[in-house]
Protein backbone atom coordinates (compact mmCIF):
# COMPACT_ATOMS: atom_id res chain seq x y z
CA UNK A 1 0.00 0.00 0.00
CA UNK A 2 3.02 2.22 0.57
CA UNK A 3 2.37 6.13 0.88
CA UNK A 4 -1.40 5.41 1.04
CA UNK A 5 -1.05 3.43 4.21
CA UNK A 6 -0.28 5.58 7.25
CA UNK A 7 0.03 3.16 10.54
CA UNK A 8 -1.93 0.50 9.44
CA UNK A 9 -5.06 2.94 8.16
CA UNK A 10 -6.43 2.39 4.91
CA UNK A 11 -7.17 5.83 3.52
CA UNK A 12 -8.81 5.15 0.17
CA UNK A 13 -9.41 1.24 -0.49
CA UNK A 14 -9.69 1.73 -4.23
CA UNK A 15 -6.23 2.97 -4.11
CA UNK A 16 -4.81 0.08 -5.93
CA UNK A 17 -7.42 0.20 -8.62
CA UNK A 18 -6.93 3.32 -10.09
CA UNK A 19 -5.61 3.97 -13.61
CA UNK A 20 -2.05 4.89 -13.75
CA UNK A 21 -2.42 8.33 -15.38
CA UNK A 22 -4.36 9.38 -12.36
CA UNK A 23 -1.27 9.06 -10.52
CA UNK A 24 -1.13 12.64 -11.85
CA UNK A 25 -4.22 13.63 -10.16
CA UNK A 26 -2.76 14.66 -7.16
CA UNK A 27 -4.36 17.58 -4.84
CA UNK A 28 -2.11 20.27 -4.37
CA UNK A 29 -1.04 20.88 -0.39
CA UNK A 30 -1.29 24.63 -1.03
CA UNK A 31 -5.09 23.95 -1.88
CA UNK A 32 -6.46 24.66 1.40
CA UNK A 33 -4.40 28.15 1.38
CA UNK A 34 -6.20 29.06 -1.58
CA UNK A 35 -9.34 28.17 -0.19
CA UNK A 36 -8.19 30.79 2.40
CA UNK A 37 -7.58 33.22 -0.58
CA UNK A 38 -11.27 33.73 -1.40
CA UNK A 39 -11.88 35.57 2.77
CA UNK A 40 -12.83 39.38 2.66
CA UNK A 41 -9.50 40.05 5.00
CA UNK A 42 -7.17 38.47 2.50
CA UNK A 43 -5.78 40.19 -0.89
CA UNK A 44 -5.71 37.15 -3.24
CA UNK A 45 -3.39 38.00 -6.39
CA UNK A 46 -3.16 34.20 -6.92
CA UNK A 47 -6.37 33.77 -8.96
CA UNK A 48 -7.06 34.05 -12.58
CA UNK A 49 -10.66 34.83 -12.03
CA UNK A 50 -12.35 37.57 -14.61
CA UNK A 51 -13.79 40.43 -12.75
CA UNK A 52 -17.43 39.71 -14.13
CA UNK A 53 -18.96 41.99 -12.06
CA UNK A 54 -18.27 44.61 -14.57
CA UNK A 55 -20.96 42.94 -16.99
CA UNK A 56 -24.32 44.46 -16.93
CA UNK A 57 -26.49 42.30 -14.76
CA UNK A 58 -29.79 43.73 -16.92
CA UNK A 59 -28.05 42.30 -20.18
CA UNK A 60 -27.97 38.92 -18.57
CA UNK A 61 -30.93 38.84 -16.88
CA UNK A 62 -32.81 39.93 -20.58
CA UNK A 63 -30.30 37.16 -22.07
CA UNK A 64 -31.63 34.63 -20.27
CA UNK A 65 -35.35 35.40 -20.66
CA UNK A 66 -35.24 35.90 -24.08
CA UNK A 67 -33.60 32.24 -24.31
CA UNK A 68 -36.50 30.87 -22.76
CA UNK A 69 -39.02 32.59 -24.35
CA UNK A 70 -38.02 32.26 -27.55
CA UNK A 71 -35.78 29.00 -27.91
CA UNK A 72 -36.59 27.44 -24.13
CA UNK A 73 -37.26 23.73 -25.56
CA UNK A 74 -34.04 23.91 -27.63
CA UNK A 75 -31.83 25.74 -24.73
CA UNK A 76 -33.56 22.70 -22.98
CA UNK A 77 -32.58 19.40 -24.72
CA UNK A 78 -29.85 17.89 -26.05
CA UNK A 79 -27.50 19.64 -29.13
CA UNK A 80 -24.89 18.95 -31.61
CA UNK A 81 -21.99 17.32 -30.73
CA UNK A 82 -20.11 20.02 -32.94
CA UNK A 83 -21.64 22.93 -30.96
CA UNK A 84 -25.14 25.19 -32.40
CA UNK A 85 -24.26 26.90 -35.61
CA UNK A 86 -25.38 29.93 -34.38
CA UNK A 87 -23.39 30.51 -31.89
CA UNK A 88 -20.23 29.11 -34.54
CA UNK A 89 -21.18 32.25 -36.62
CA UNK A 90 -20.76 34.51 -33.97
CA UNK A 91 -17.59 32.96 -32.91
CA UNK A 92 -16.34 33.39 -36.65
CA UNK A 93 -17.00 36.87 -36.20
CA UNK A 94 -15.21 37.20 -32.84
CA UNK A 95 -12.05 35.22 -33.83
CA UNK A 96 -12.13 37.82 -37.37
CA UNK A 97 -10.90 40.43 -34.69
CA UNK A 98 -7.52 38.84 -34.60
CA UNK A 99 -7.14 37.97 -37.99
CA UNK A 100 -8.31 34.71 -38.60
CA UNK A 101 -10.21 33.52 -41.79
CA UNK A 102 -13.00 30.46 -40.50
CA UNK A 103 -16.13 29.51 -41.71
CA UNK A 104 -18.64 28.20 -38.85
CA UNK A 105 -17.96 24.54 -40.23
CA UNK A 106 -14.84 24.70 -38.86
CA UNK A 107 -15.64 25.52 -35.33
CA UNK A 108 -16.13 22.68 -32.45
CA UNK A 109 -17.93 24.35 -29.26
CA UNK A 110 -16.44 22.96 -25.96
CA UNK A 111 -17.29 23.44 -22.44
CA UNK A 112 -14.61 25.92 -22.02
CA UNK A 113 -11.40 25.83 -24.05
CA UNK A 114 -10.07 23.80 -20.93
CA UNK A 115 -12.08 21.02 -22.05
CA UNK A 116 -11.37 21.62 -25.54
CA UNK A 117 -7.69 21.02 -24.91
CA UNK A 118 -8.28 17.83 -22.99
CA UNK A 119 -10.27 16.53 -26.42
CA UNK A 120 -7.17 17.68 -28.06
CA UNK A 121 -4.78 16.03 -25.44
CA UNK A 122 -6.74 12.96 -25.68
CA UNK A 123 -6.54 12.77 -29.69
CA UNK A 124 -2.58 12.96 -29.68
CA UNK A 125 -0.98 11.88 -26.89
CA UNK A 126 0.49 8.46 -25.58
CA UNK A 127 1.67 8.29 -22.62
CA UNK A 128 5.33 9.61 -23.01
CA UNK A 129 4.83 11.52 -26.33
CA UNK A 130 6.64 14.78 -25.84
CA UNK A 131 5.01 18.03 -25.49
CA UNK A 132 6.80 20.93 -26.36
CA UNK A 133 5.35 24.06 -23.96
CA UNK A 134 6.48 27.62 -22.80
CA UNK A 135 8.67 28.20 -19.76
CA UNK A 136 6.66 28.84 -17.65
CA UNK A 137 3.40 27.37 -18.89
CA UNK A 138 -0.42 27.33 -17.83
CA UNK A 139 -1.11 25.16 -14.97
CA UNK A 140 -3.80 23.67 -16.36
CA UNK A 141 -2.30 22.94 -18.86
CA UNK A 142 0.21 20.97 -17.88
CA UNK A 143 -2.36 19.21 -15.22
CA UNK A 144 -4.33 18.06 -19.24
CA UNK A 145 -0.96 16.89 -20.51
CA UNK A 146 -0.02 15.26 -17.20
CA UNK A 147 -3.20 13.09 -16.87
CA UNK A 148 -2.57 11.76 -20.61
CA UNK A 149 1.40 10.89 -19.15
CA UNK A 150 2.78 13.14 -21.72
CA UNK A 151 6.33 14.34 -21.41
CA UNK A 152 6.54 18.06 -20.88
CA UNK A 153 9.81 19.87 -21.92
CA UNK A 154 9.28 23.28 -20.99
CA UNK A 155 11.35 26.02 -24.01
CA UNK A 156 13.04 29.14 -22.85
CA UNK A 157 10.94 32.29 -22.96
CA UNK A 158 12.49 35.77 -23.45
CA UNK A 159 10.18 39.10 -23.35
CA UNK A 160 9.41 38.50 -27.18
CA UNK A 161 8.22 34.84 -26.30
CA UNK A 162 9.51 31.63 -27.00
CA UNK A 163 12.93 31.71 -28.32
CA UNK A 164 13.27 29.81 -31.82
CA UNK A 165 16.59 28.47 -31.32
CA UNK A 166 15.82 27.08 -28.62
CA UNK A 167 12.69 25.05 -29.86
CA UNK A 168 14.47 23.71 -32.74
CA UNK A 169 16.89 22.54 -30.27
CA UNK A 170 14.18 20.92 -28.19
CA UNK A 171 12.72 19.46 -31.40
CA UNK A 172 16.41 17.98 -32.32
CA UNK A 173 17.05 16.46 -28.88
CA UNK A 174 13.79 14.42 -28.98
CA UNK A 175 14.44 13.40 -32.96
CA UNK A 176 17.51 12.04 -31.40
CA UNK A 177 16.40 10.54 -28.73
CA UNK A 178 13.94 9.02 -31.48
CA UNK A 179 10.57 10.34 -29.40
CA UNK A 180 7.28 11.35 -30.91
CA UNK A 181 6.96 15.23 -30.65
CA UNK A 182 3.50 15.32 -30.78
CA UNK A 183 2.48 19.61 -30.26
CA UNK A 184 3.58 22.70 -29.13
CA UNK A 185 1.84 24.22 -26.98
CA UNK A 186 1.51 27.90 -27.10
CA UNK A 187 -0.62 31.16 -25.06
CA UNK A 188 1.25 33.60 -27.38
CA UNK A 189 -0.81 36.60 -26.18
CA UNK A 190 -0.33 38.31 -22.71
CA UNK A 191 0.89 35.19 -21.60
CA UNK A 192 -0.82 32.81 -18.12
CA UNK A 193 1.74 33.28 -16.51
CA UNK A 194 4.44 34.68 -17.26
CA UNK A 195 2.61 38.09 -19.23
CA UNK A 196 4.74 38.19 -22.25
CA UNK A 197 3.44 38.47 -25.87
CA UNK A 198 5.28 36.19 -28.66
CA UNK A 199 6.19 39.42 -31.37
CA UNK A 200 4.64 39.30 -34.62
CA UNK A 201 8.16 37.98 -36.22
CA UNK A 202 8.23 34.88 -33.74
CA UNK A 203 5.04 33.88 -34.68
CA UNK A 204 5.76 32.97 -38.14
CA UNK A 205 9.42 31.75 -37.19
CA UNK A 206 7.62 29.02 -34.69
CA UNK A 207 5.10 28.43 -37.73
CA UNK A 208 8.16 27.47 -40.31
CA UNK A 209 9.60 25.88 -37.57
CA UNK A 210 6.31 24.08 -36.88
CA UNK A 211 5.57 23.42 -40.22
CA UNK A 212 8.81 21.71 -41.14
CA UNK A 213 9.02 19.52 -38.39
CA UNK A 214 5.88 18.31 -39.11
CA UNK A 215 4.46 19.15 -35.29
CA UNK A 216 1.28 20.29 -34.67
CA UNK A 217 0.93 24.05 -32.56
CA UNK A 218 -1.82 24.29 -30.21
CA UNK A 219 -2.23 28.02 -29.73
CA UNK A 220 -4.42 29.05 -26.54
CA UNK A 221 -5.87 32.24 -26.82
CA UNK A 222 -8.10 33.14 -24.04
CA UNK A 223 -7.03 36.58 -23.57
CA UNK A 224 -6.15 37.83 -27.26
CA UNK A 225 -8.46 40.45 -26.75
CA UNK A 226 -7.59 42.13 -23.50
CA UNK A 227 -4.88 44.27 -24.48
CA UNK A 228 -3.94 47.09 -23.35
CA UNK A 229 -1.56 49.74 -24.54
CA UNK A 230 -1.87 48.07 -28.23
CA UNK A 231 -3.26 45.04 -29.70
CA UNK A 232 -1.59 41.80 -29.23
CA UNK A 233 0.03 40.79 -33.56
CA UNK A 234 -2.29 38.67 -35.30
CA UNK A 235 -3.11 35.17 -34.22
CA UNK A 236 -0.92 32.12 -35.51
CA UNK A 237 -3.96 30.38 -36.38
CA UNK A 238 -4.02 34.38 -38.85
CA UNK A 239 -1.80 32.38 -41.02
CA UNK A 240 -3.97 29.62 -42.31
CA UNK A 241 -4.50 26.30 -41.32
CA UNK A 242 -0.78 25.07 -41.41
CA UNK A 243 -0.88 22.43 -38.81
CA UNK A 244 -2.41 24.80 -35.91
CA UNK A 245 -5.08 23.86 -33.82
CA UNK A 246 -6.56 27.77 -32.01
CA UNK A 247 -8.22 27.27 -28.42
CA UNK A 248 -10.77 30.18 -28.10
CA UNK A 249 -13.10 31.13 -25.28
CA UNK A 250 -15.77 33.30 -23.50
CA UNK A 251 -14.58 33.23 -20.13
CA UNK A 252 -12.34 36.04 -20.17
CA UNK A 253 -14.61 38.34 -22.13
CA UNK A 254 -17.63 37.22 -21.16
CA UNK A 255 -17.90 34.95 -18.51
CA UNK A 256 -16.12 31.78 -17.30
CA UNK A 257 -19.30 30.37 -15.29
CA UNK A 258 -21.32 29.66 -18.95
CA UNK A 259 -18.37 27.53 -19.71
CA UNK A 260 -17.94 27.92 -23.31
CA UNK A 261 -15.15 27.58 -25.37
CA UNK A 262 -14.54 26.36 -29.13
CA UNK A 263 -11.46 24.57 -31.10
CA UNK A 264 -11.11 25.54 -34.59
CA UNK A 265 -8.24 22.63 -35.97
CA UNK A 266 -7.94 21.34 -39.59
CA UNK A 267 -10.49 19.22 -41.09
CA UNK A 268 -9.69 15.72 -40.27
CA UNK A 269 -8.66 16.64 -36.38
CA UNK A 270 -11.93 18.68 -36.32
CA UNK A 271 -13.91 15.35 -37.65
CA UNK A 272 -12.09 13.76 -34.54
CA UNK A 273 -12.67 15.78 -32.27
CA UNK A 274 -16.79 16.39 -32.67
CA UNK A 275 -16.13 12.49 -32.22
CA UNK A 276 -14.57 12.71 -29.03
CA UNK A 277 -17.13 15.74 -27.73
CA UNK A 278 -19.97 13.74 -28.21
CA UNK A 279 -17.94 10.65 -26.30
CA UNK A 280 -17.00 12.97 -23.31
CA UNK A 281 -20.37 14.99 -22.82
CA UNK A 282 -22.93 14.16 -26.02
CA UNK A 283 -22.99 17.78 -26.45
CA UNK A 284 -21.91 20.80 -25.18
CA UNK A 285 -24.47 22.61 -23.17
CA UNK A 286 -27.44 24.27 -25.58
CA UNK A 287 -28.59 26.54 -22.51
CA UNK A 288 -24.94 27.91 -22.19
CA UNK A 289 -24.73 28.31 -25.92
CA UNK A 290 -27.56 29.85 -26.63
CA UNK A 291 -27.40 32.37 -23.43
CA UNK A 292 -23.82 33.25 -25.09
CA UNK A 293 -25.10 33.75 -28.55
CA UNK A 294 -28.30 35.61 -27.58
CA UNK A 295 -25.60 37.96 -25.59
CA UNK A 296 -23.61 38.36 -28.38
CA UNK A 297 -26.85 39.05 -30.88
CA UNK A 298 -28.44 41.62 -28.68
CA UNK A 299 -25.86 43.82 -26.92
CA UNK A 300 -22.37 45.56 -27.90
CA UNK A 301 -19.72 43.00 -26.82
CA UNK A 302 -17.10 45.10 -28.31
CA UNK A 303 -17.39 47.92 -25.96
CA UNK A 304 -18.20 45.42 -23.15
CA UNK A 305 -14.47 43.90 -24.01
CA UNK A 306 -13.09 47.48 -24.14
CA UNK A 307 -14.62 48.21 -20.72
CA UNK A 308 -12.85 45.18 -19.38
CA UNK A 309 -9.51 46.42 -21.16
CA UNK A 310 -9.52 49.46 -19.41
CA UNK A 311 -10.22 48.04 -15.95
CA UNK A 312 -7.51 45.69 -16.55
CA UNK A 313 -5.17 47.88 -17.74
CA UNK A 314 -5.78 50.29 -14.32
CA UNK A 315 -5.51 46.97 -12.05
CA UNK A 316 -1.99 46.56 -14.01
CA UNK A 317 -0.98 50.03 -13.58
CA UNK A 318 -1.83 49.87 -9.92
CA UNK A 319 0.13 46.67 -9.24
CA UNK A 320 3.34 47.88 -11.46
CA UNK A 321 3.51 51.28 -9.35
CA UNK A 322 2.44 49.25 -6.35
CA UNK A 323 6.01 47.17 -6.94
CA UNK A 324 7.90 49.81 -8.22
CA UNK A 325 7.43 51.35 -4.68
CA UNK A 326 7.40 48.44 -2.28
CA UNK A 327 10.05 46.20 -4.07
CA UNK A 328 12.08 48.40 -6.56
CA UNK A 329 14.65 45.77 -6.39
CA UNK A 330 12.77 42.98 -7.69
CA UNK A 331 12.21 42.35 -11.26
CA UNK A 332 9.06 41.44 -12.98
CA UNK A 333 7.43 41.19 -16.90
CA UNK A 334 5.27 44.29 -17.57
CA UNK A 335 2.40 42.51 -19.31
CA UNK A 336 0.98 44.66 -22.33
CA UNK A 337 -2.83 43.02 -21.76
CA UNK A 338 -4.17 39.64 -19.99
CA UNK A 339 -4.02 39.10 -16.21
CA UNK A 340 -0.78 38.19 -14.91
CA UNK A 341 2.80 39.79 -14.55
CA UNK A 342 5.47 37.02 -13.48
CA UNK A 343 7.91 38.33 -10.50
CA UNK A 344 11.19 37.07 -9.62
CA UNK A 345 12.43 37.08 -6.31
CA UNK A 346 15.77 37.78 -4.88
CA UNK A 347 18.52 34.38 -4.86
CA UNK A 348 17.16 31.95 -2.25
CA UNK A 349 13.65 32.75 -1.79
CA UNK A 350 11.67 30.14 -2.50
CA UNK A 351 7.65 31.30 -3.54
CA UNK A 352 6.26 27.84 -2.13
CA UNK A 353 7.89 27.56 1.05
CA UNK A 354 6.59 31.40 1.43
CA UNK A 355 3.21 30.98 0.77
CA UNK A 356 1.74 30.10 4.05
CA UNK A 357 3.54 33.06 5.61
CA UNK A 358 2.24 35.39 2.93
CA UNK A 359 -0.89 33.95 3.56
CA UNK A 360 -0.94 34.47 7.15
CA UNK A 361 -0.20 38.26 6.57
CA UNK A 362 -3.52 37.92 4.47
CA UNK A 363 -2.00 37.95 0.98
CA UNK A 364 -2.10 35.09 -1.73
CA UNK A 365 0.08 34.50 -4.99
CA UNK A 366 0.17 31.62 -7.05
CA UNK A 367 4.38 29.81 -6.36
CA UNK A 368 5.91 29.58 -9.61
CA UNK A 369 6.15 26.22 -9.16
CA UNK A 370 3.09 25.51 -10.63
CA UNK A 371 3.71 26.71 -14.10
CA UNK A 372 6.72 24.13 -14.58
CA UNK A 373 6.62 20.10 -15.03
CA UNK A 374 10.07 19.88 -14.29
CA UNK A 375 10.08 21.05 -10.85
CA UNK A 376 11.83 24.21 -11.39
CA UNK A 377 9.96 28.19 -10.80
CA UNK A 378 10.30 28.23 -7.02
CA UNK A 379 12.03 31.52 -7.19
CA UNK A 380 8.63 32.94 -9.08
CA UNK A 381 5.69 33.64 -8.67
CA UNK A 382 2.65 34.90 -10.72
CA UNK A 383 0.72 37.65 -9.12
CA UNK A 384 -3.21 38.22 -11.20
CA UNK A 385 -4.34 42.15 -10.67
CA UNK A 386 -7.71 41.11 -12.50
CA UNK A 387 -9.82 40.58 -9.47
CA UNK A 388 -9.20 42.50 -6.55
CA UNK A 389 -9.61 46.93 -7.12
CA UNK A 390 -6.60 48.84 -7.64
CA UNK A 391 -6.75 49.75 -4.01
CA UNK A 392 -6.33 46.26 -2.79
CA UNK A 393 -3.93 45.74 -5.37
CA UNK A 394 -1.78 47.91 -3.42
CA UNK A 395 -2.41 46.70 -0.19
CA UNK A 396 -1.57 42.92 -1.29
CA UNK A 397 1.65 44.35 -2.66
CA UNK A 398 2.66 45.96 0.29
CA UNK A 399 1.78 43.13 2.68
CA UNK A 400 3.61 40.96 -0.05
CA UNK A 401 6.76 43.12 0.39
CA UNK A 402 6.70 42.68 4.07
CA UNK A 403 6.79 39.10 3.65
CA UNK A 404 9.82 39.45 0.83
CA UNK A 405 11.53 41.77 3.05
CA UNK A 406 11.06 39.22 6.49
CA UNK A 407 12.04 36.02 3.69
CA UNK A 408 15.13 38.38 2.78
CA UNK A 409 16.60 38.98 5.83
CA UNK A 410 16.24 35.60 7.18
CA UNK A 411 18.08 34.52 4.30
CA UNK A 412 20.61 36.98 4.75
CA UNK A 413 21.05 35.79 8.87
CA UNK A 414 21.22 32.10 7.90
CA UNK A 415 21.48 31.57 4.35
CA UNK A 416 19.30 29.87 1.79
CA UNK A 417 17.26 27.03 2.88
CA UNK A 418 18.28 23.47 1.09
CA UNK A 419 14.58 22.28 0.70
CA UNK A 420 14.58 23.11 -2.79
CA UNK A 421 12.21 23.28 -5.84
CA UNK A 422 11.03 19.58 -5.33
CA UNK A 423 7.75 20.87 -5.47
CA UNK A 424 5.87 20.83 -8.89
CA UNK A 425 3.88 17.49 -7.74
CA UNK A 426 2.41 19.32 -4.68
CA UNK A 427 1.16 22.14 -7.16
CA UNK A 428 -0.84 19.21 -9.37
CA UNK A 429 -4.71 19.43 -10.03
CA UNK A 430 -5.33 23.39 -9.01
CA UNK A 431 -8.85 24.71 -7.73
CA UNK A 432 -10.56 26.25 -10.66
CA UNK A 433 -9.90 29.59 -9.85
CA UNK A 434 -6.37 29.57 -10.03
CA UNK A 435 -6.31 29.09 -13.65
CA UNK B 1 -35.44 13.62 28.55
CA UNK B 2 -33.44 16.37 27.71
CA UNK B 3 -32.88 17.47 24.16
CA UNK B 4 -29.26 16.78 23.20
CA UNK B 5 -26.58 19.97 23.12
CA UNK B 6 -26.14 21.96 20.12
CA UNK B 7 -22.27 22.32 19.07
CA UNK B 8 -20.82 24.30 16.87
CA UNK B 9 -17.04 23.08 15.92
CA UNK B 10 -15.14 25.78 15.01
CA UNK B 11 -12.39 24.50 11.93
CA UNK B 12 -10.33 26.09 9.13
CA UNK B 13 -8.96 29.56 10.17
CA UNK B 14 -6.16 31.23 8.32
CA UNK B 15 -2.68 29.67 9.31
CA UNK B 16 -0.54 27.25 7.41
CA UNK B 17 -1.94 24.54 9.47
CA UNK B 18 -5.67 25.49 7.81
CA UNK B 19 -6.31 22.02 6.20
CA UNK B 20 -5.26 20.35 9.53
CA UNK B 21 -7.80 21.57 10.98
CA UNK B 22 -10.14 21.33 8.60
CA UNK B 23 -9.94 17.49 8.42
CA UNK B 24 -9.57 17.59 12.30
CA UNK B 25 -12.78 19.57 12.26
CA UNK B 26 -14.83 17.19 10.63
CA UNK B 27 -13.72 14.01 11.77
CA UNK B 28 -14.93 16.09 15.42
CA UNK B 29 -18.01 16.96 13.70
CA UNK B 30 -18.90 13.26 12.47
CA UNK B 31 -18.41 11.63 15.74
CA UNK B 32 -20.46 14.04 17.73
CA UNK B 33 -23.04 13.67 14.95
CA UNK B 34 -22.81 9.68 15.01
CA UNK B 35 -23.59 10.33 19.08
CA UNK B 36 -26.63 11.95 18.34
CA UNK B 37 -25.23 15.47 18.88
CA UNK B 38 -26.67 18.55 16.92
CA UNK B 39 -23.50 19.89 15.14
CA UNK B 40 -22.80 22.96 12.95
CA UNK B 41 -19.44 23.63 11.67
CA UNK B 42 -17.73 27.53 11.18
CA UNK B 43 -14.74 28.82 9.72
CA UNK B 44 -13.71 31.60 11.86
CA UNK B 45 -13.98 35.01 10.31
CA UNK B 46 -15.32 38.27 11.21
CA UNK B 47 -19.30 37.14 10.82
CA UNK B 48 -17.72 34.69 14.14
CA UNK B 49 -18.83 36.54 16.73
CA UNK B 50 -21.65 37.99 15.61
CA UNK B 51 -23.37 33.99 14.73
CA UNK B 52 -22.54 33.06 18.47
CA UNK B 53 -24.48 36.01 19.48
CA UNK B 54 -27.19 35.17 17.66
CA UNK B 55 -27.18 31.42 17.33
CA UNK B 56 -25.77 30.89 20.88
CA UNK B 57 -24.50 27.27 20.92
CA UNK B 58 -24.46 25.14 24.10
CA UNK B 59 -21.05 24.22 23.40
CA UNK B 60 -17.95 25.61 21.17
CA UNK B 61 -15.53 23.25 20.07
CA UNK B 62 -12.62 24.81 18.86
CA UNK B 63 -10.06 22.46 16.54
CA UNK B 64 -8.37 25.42 15.13
CA UNK B 65 -4.05 25.51 14.55
CA UNK B 66 -2.30 28.33 14.29
CA UNK B 67 -2.15 31.26 16.33
CA UNK B 68 -6.05 32.33 16.31
CA UNK B 69 -7.13 28.46 17.94
CA UNK B 70 -4.18 27.90 20.23
CA UNK B 71 -2.86 31.52 21.68
CA UNK B 72 -5.77 30.99 24.27
CA UNK B 73 -7.03 34.54 22.78
CA UNK B 74 -10.14 33.15 20.93
CA UNK B 75 -10.96 30.79 24.45
CA UNK B 76 -10.45 34.39 26.56
CA UNK B 77 -13.13 35.47 24.05
CA UNK B 78 -15.39 32.72 24.86
CA UNK B 79 -14.57 32.92 27.98
CA UNK B 80 -15.99 36.42 28.58
CA UNK B 81 -19.15 35.85 26.57
CA UNK B 82 -19.69 33.16 28.58
CA UNK B 83 -20.05 29.79 26.27
CA UNK B 84 -19.14 26.71 27.36
CA UNK B 85 -16.33 25.13 25.40
CA UNK B 86 -13.91 21.80 24.82
CA UNK B 87 -10.03 22.28 26.10
CA UNK B 88 -8.10 23.75 28.29
CA UNK B 89 -8.79 27.21 29.53
CA UNK B 90 -7.52 30.55 27.86
CA UNK B 91 -5.12 30.41 30.54
CA UNK B 92 -3.43 27.24 30.17
CA UNK B 93 -3.85 27.54 26.27
CA UNK B 94 -1.84 30.73 26.15
CA UNK B 95 1.32 28.82 28.42
CA UNK B 96 1.44 25.79 26.13
CA UNK B 97 1.26 27.52 22.60
CA UNK B 98 4.71 29.42 23.53
CA UNK B 99 7.08 26.01 23.15
CA UNK B 100 9.98 27.57 25.41
CA UNK B 101 7.59 28.72 28.40
CA UNK B 102 5.81 25.32 28.27
CA UNK B 103 8.86 23.25 28.31
CA UNK B 104 9.64 25.43 31.63
CA UNK B 105 6.90 24.58 33.31
CA UNK B 106 7.23 21.33 32.97
CA UNK B 107 10.50 21.20 33.94
CA UNK B 108 9.66 22.73 37.04
CA UNK B 109 6.85 20.05 37.39
CA UNK B 110 9.52 17.89 37.51
CA UNK B 111 8.81 16.18 33.95
CA UNK B 112 12.26 15.34 32.38
CA UNK B 113 12.59 16.82 28.23
CA UNK B 114 15.30 17.42 26.48
CA UNK B 115 18.28 19.73 26.40
CA UNK B 116 17.25 22.30 24.41
CA UNK B 117 17.94 26.11 23.74
CA UNK B 118 15.60 28.77 22.78
CA UNK B 119 16.93 31.40 20.53
CA UNK B 120 15.07 34.48 19.26
CA UNK B 121 15.11 35.54 15.44
CA UNK B 122 17.30 38.87 16.98
CA UNK B 123 19.92 36.49 18.86
CA UNK B 124 20.66 34.86 15.29
CA UNK B 125 20.57 38.58 13.61
CA UNK B 126 22.55 40.43 16.08
CA UNK B 127 24.93 37.65 16.96
CA UNK B 128 25.60 35.69 13.69
CA UNK B 129 23.89 32.89 13.44
CA UNK B 130 27.31 30.77 12.53
CA UNK B 131 28.69 31.72 16.25
CA UNK B 132 25.62 31.03 17.56
CA UNK B 133 24.97 27.73 16.07
CA UNK B 134 28.36 27.17 16.72
CA UNK B 135 28.08 26.85 20.04
CA UNK B 136 24.70 24.93 20.22
CA UNK B 137 26.87 22.02 18.09
CA UNK B 138 29.70 22.93 20.99
CA UNK B 139 27.24 21.94 23.85
CA UNK B 140 24.19 19.92 22.51
CA UNK B 141 25.85 18.26 18.94
CA UNK B 142 24.00 17.39 16.27
CA UNK B 143 21.89 15.82 15.63
CA UNK B 144 19.39 18.86 17.05
CA UNK B 145 15.65 19.00 16.34
CA UNK B 146 14.81 22.68 15.46
CA UNK B 147 11.33 23.94 16.31
CA UNK B 148 9.73 27.48 15.90
CA UNK B 149 9.08 28.56 19.61
CA UNK B 150 4.81 29.01 18.10
CA UNK B 151 3.09 26.87 15.74
CA UNK B 152 2.23 23.41 15.30
CA UNK B 153 1.08 20.48 12.94
CA UNK B 154 4.86 19.44 12.57
CA UNK B 155 5.20 16.96 9.81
Amino acid sequence: MGENNTQGIILDPWFEHYAERSSGLSASEVRSLFAVANRPEVVSLAGGMPFVRAISADQIKNTLSRVIDQSGPEALQYGSGQGHPLLREHITRMMALEGIAARPDDVVVTTGSQHGLDLVARLFINPGDIVLAESPSYVGALGVFRSYQADVRHIEMDEEGIIPSALTEAIEVARAEKRPIKMIYLIPNFQNPAGVTLSAARRLEIIDIAESAGILIVEDNPYGLLWFDQPAPPAMRAAGDKGIIYLGSFSKTLAPGLRVGWVVAPHGIREKLILANEAAVLSPSTFSQLVVADYLSHNDWQAQITEFRELYRERRDAMVAALAHELPDISHTTPGGGFFLWLTLPEGLNSKEMLPRAVTELVAYTPGTAFFADKRGAQHMRLAFCYPTPEKISEGVSRLAKVIRDEVELINTFGPTSSSTDASEHVASPPPNLA
Amino acid sequence: MTSSPSVLVLAGGISHERDISLRSGRLVADGLEANGVSVQIADPDATLVERLRSEKPDVVWPVLHGASGEDGALRSLLEMMGIHYVGSPSAATRLAWDKPSAKTLVERAGVHTPESISLSRDAFRELGAESVLGVVSDTLGFPVVVKPARGGSAQ
